[in-house]
């Protein structure tokens, strides 16, 4: 399949590879299909979703465990639920990642991951409202820890 | 009453303030609206993706590694 992307041209991609929102985005509830892209050449944790609908919007996501370790087992059993998983294991996370000006001042949003059903690749964006989830989590420092 | 099946009632009233308590179906979605709306603006930042922000995370993301702290994953 092969979809055109203003930041990456026309890009083709597996099936293996689609995501669905099946409410959409908060805020943007018509954004609901998602293609993941790796970005294999550095190994590292960042991530892109280019969104299907809207060829110009690519959002840079990555994983909340490389920031937040046991993030993803510590989703609460209505996340879960709501995707349709029995175990934490069986889903895919994702953070939005909010880059300024300045990259180094980039942060994930903590408070609402993109919870995935790793076998349908459905799922929604999650709302945690608890204090020890950053809206605004700092990368850089997050990832230094480690 | 909120449609047929949420309940809004005041739980308890101390001085000047006011807990409320919400009773809706166990499959309702309850947030506080303030969080809804601080996560639809974050998403809004977050699709303003600067242009060359993959050259820039990923050179961030080769110095983070290589002065040796992140070596995992």
């Amino acid at each position: 399949m092969q979809v055109e992307t203003t930041r990456f041209g026309p890009l083709e991609f597996a099936s293996g590879q689609l995501y669905e929102l099946t409410e959409g985005l908060l805020g943007f509830p018509l954004l609901k299909r998602f293609i993941l892209i790796g970005n294999e050449a550095d190994g590292g944790p960042f991530r892109w979703l280019q969104s299907l609908e809207e060829p110009a919007l690519a959002f840079v996501v990555i994983d909340p465990d490389w920031l937040a370790p046991g993030y993803r087992s510590e989703l609460p059993r209505a996340a879960l639920e709501a995707a349709g998983l029995d175990r934490p294991e069986e889903g895919t996370v994702l953070a939005l990642v909010t880059i300024p000006e300045n990259p180094q001042e980039m942060t994930a949003n903590l408070k609402g991951p993109l919870l995935f059903n790793s076998k349908t690749r459905q799922g929604l964006q999650l709302v945690l409202d608890e204090e020890r989830h950053s809206l605004r989590c700092p990368i850089l420092s997050a990832l230094a820890r480690r | 009453m909120v449609g047929d099946h949420v309940r809004v009632v005041v739980v308890e009233v101390k001085g000047r303030q006011v807990r409320l308590g919400v009773e809706a179906p166990g499959d309702t979605k309850i947030y506080r609206g303030e969080i809804f709306e601080r996560i639809q603006e974050e998403n809004r930042r977050a699709s303003q993706v600067p242009a060359d922000a993959l050259s820039k995370v990923s050179s961030l993301w080769t110095r983070i590694r290589s002065e040796g702290a992140g070596d995992a994953g």
